[in-house]
């Protein structure tokens, strides 16, 4: 590209226009790279700071070494309650995601008529307001006059409070989680159309029938995308917030109910920063979320060698 | 007679390519079907039950066996959130907080500075990550990919704390400040994957016709960008119109809220809450934006997620 810029034959001694074009990029970068100094990793550092602080915003911070975490890991039962919770709903909303994404996007990819019609329908969940969404679902989930409940009732069947009981709401969010399932169906529609036709001739040659195709042809194919919707839908889906938010809150200032049954993770961690004014201690909250969510992701990397495909990784 | 039998033979012929085509092709596309549109209702059925309900008095909305298709149509709703109108009850002597419509006006100002920021120090960035030499180049963008997975709530109290040290609170600023440095790591990551597939004939040609590493930037790169950036800035709108957190810690001031706060205060569960047929016209109001948006500009948003998805 720069060859003109940058000879190759002296390497070591860097001309000017070397250097210009190194200016240059710094000039162009330096945007992000005082966003990323101040608000990644000072802020990374400062949150690792404070986190053996304890903060109120009014006094100032009083240092109290691991207190905030020795209260975490054993004096919390909250703590605990909240990062249940949040496990349970990312295992199985993840899970869910991803086999109703991969069922729809098979379906979609048998080159059906209104293959745009669907997908339009199948997407729009995906880029409506949350918070418009939230005030939705309290309605369509509400135990008397909701929908749900209304249909149930239609064939007898008395539906439960499906937010307004103590073990029902993590159900009702992962139900409802299933319904932004329109960005992973695009992404694997894209990957199975990007299966080469070959293969499915050579599989039916050698006998393959439907399932041995899917099984042995489309499954390592696209085993990469999966394992990238994977990785995000782990991230994401243990970072819940918005929904859990606004249906929760009922007005009384506190959020997560009832009885702490909404109570994910970064809702706890937001009620200890903004509503006990626990800044030191939702710190570490935060501080505990990134050592979780790095070490989930460097095991799921580990384990995607056994059942992530990619094509040309052998010749490397 | 041999007419007849003909038919015949032509009507057992017509009926065995039947049955093949009924169980190769017609079953399993008509079934096919039937699946997609299930899938179809349950995912379109919450917006109908919610529009259905902004329409309804409220005996209807309580009443037994449910409605999708108002017997009586209600509009005093959307014509109260129309005018700003509070809802109030004499009788229990309170008033609701009215639907505004500058949570719109307000709402556009950061969607407009959020879409200018990122486009133009995203594409700068991955423009120089795709294109100029300089030392660190590999280590910097090792870093742009590592934050990608760094969560927001890690850095959100330091941040915060930031905001409040230099008076930002209140502001604009600690929500549209980030759009201006580098919007953040994905849109970076993506430039640089776009700018990449380019040709190098253009840019050496202009270099050697001395052209700066701007020029090159404004005059080559960026007109040949067009459907990516669309893409980003498309997806910049709806991260900012959907945004809620930001705005809920950094925002107190009413006057400020954008639409996605404005709505939480409107249809809050409390006393003091609307009836719940005015909480869904607001719904609707505020879904409406980003779905036609979506329904026009389709084509780029595919393209952008199919980008991100596959060859991320």
């Amino acid at each position: 590209m720069s060859a003109t810029a940058m000879p190759t034959v002296q390497q070591r001694g860097m001309g000017p226009a070397a250097r210009n074009e190194e200016l240059w990029a710094y000039l162009f970068l330096s945007p992000w790279i005082i966003g990323f100094v101040v608000f990644t990793a000072g802020a990374m550092l400062g949150g690792l700071g404070l986190s053996l602080f304890r903060y109120d915003l009014i006094s100032p911070p009083r240092f109290v070494g691991l207190y905030n975490y020795q209260k975490m890991f054993f004096d919390d039962p909250l703590f605990y309650h909240s990062l249940r919770l949040t496990a349970h709903y990312a295992v199985f909303s993840v899970f869910f995601g991803i086999l109703s994404g991969i069922v729809a996007a098979l379906l979609l990819n048998q080159n059906v008529r209104g293959l745009t019609a669907y997908r339009t329908i199948y997407y729009l969940p995906s880029v409506v307001s949350a918070v418009a969404a939230a005030m939705m679902w309290t309605l369509v989930f509400q135990k008397n006059y909701g929908i749900v409940n209304q249909t149930l009732r239609f064939i007898g069947i008395e539906g439960p409070g499906w937010l307004s009981t103590t073990e029902w709401p993590v159900w009702t969010f992962i139900l409802i989680s299933n319904w932004n399932i329109g960005v992973g169906i695009v992404i694997y529609l894209a990957a199975l159309q990007g299966v080469p036709t070959a293969l499915y001739e050579a599989a039916m040659i050698d006998g393959a029938g439907r399932w041995g195709r899917f099984r042995h042809v489309t499954l390592p194919m696209i085993s990469p995308v999966i394992f990238f919707n994977l990785v995000l839908g782990i991230i994401g889906s243990l970072q819940v917030f918005t929904i859990a938010f606004v249906i929760s809150d009922t007005g009384g200032g506190s959020v997560g109910g009832p009885a702490n049954a909404t109570m994910f993770y970064v809702l706890y961690l937001y009620q200890n920063a903004f509503s006990y004014l626990e800044m030191g201690y939702a710190s570490a909250l935060a501080f505990a979320l990134f050592v979780i969510i790095m070490l989930l992701t460097v095991v799921v990397f580990a384990l995607s060698g056994r059942w992530v495909y990619y094509e040309g990784a052998l010749r490397r | 007679m041999g007419e007849s039998a003909s038919s015949v033979v032509a009507a057992s012929a017509t009926t065995r390519h039947t049955r093949g085509w009924l169980w190769r092709v017609a079953i399993p596309t008509v079934s096919t079907h039937l699946v997609l549109i299930a899938f179809s209702s349950i995912l379109i059925m919450p917006f109908l039950f919610m529009v259905s309900t902004s329409i309804k008095y409220q005996d209807e909305v309580l009443g037994f066996p449910p409605t999708l298709i108002p017997q009586r149509i209600n509009w005093t709703y959307y014509r109260a959130i129309f005018f700003g109108a509070a809802f109030a009850d004499k009788e229990a002597g309170y008033s609701s907080a009215p639907f505004q419509w500058f949570w719109f006006q307000n709402t556009a100002i950061l969607v407009v500075l959020g879409i200018a920021g990122t486009l133009l120090t995203a594409s700068l960035a991955g423009y120089t990550f795709a294109r100029l030499r300089f030392r660190g180049r590999g280590v910097l963008f090792m870093i742009v990919l590592s934050t990608l997975m760094i969560p927001l709530y890690v850095t959100l109290i330091p941040t915060y704390l930031i905001w409040k040290q230099v008076g930002g609170l209140d502001s604009y600023w600690p929500l549209v400040l980030p759009h201006f440095l580098g919007g953040g790591p994905f849109y970076i990551f993506l430039m640089r994957q776009f700018i990449m597939t380019l040709p190098n004939e253009m840019d050496d040609a202009a270099r050697i016709d001395g052209c700066g590493w701007f020029g090159v930037y404004w005059r080559i790169i960026i007109p040949l960008m067009k459907a990516p950036l669309v893409a980003i800035a498309i997806f910049t709108f709806l991260g900012t119109y959907n945004e809620f957190l930001l705005p809920l810690i950094f925002l107190n001031n009413e006057l400020l809220y954008p639409v996605s706060i404005g709505l939480r205060l409107f249809g809050r569960p409390s006393s003091f809450a609307p009836p719940v047929m005015a909480v869904m016209a607001a719904s609707t109001v505020v879904m409406l934006p980003t779905a036609i948006l979506f329904l026009f500009t389709q084509r780029y948003f595919m393209q952008g997620v199919v980008i991100s998805g596959v060859k991320g």
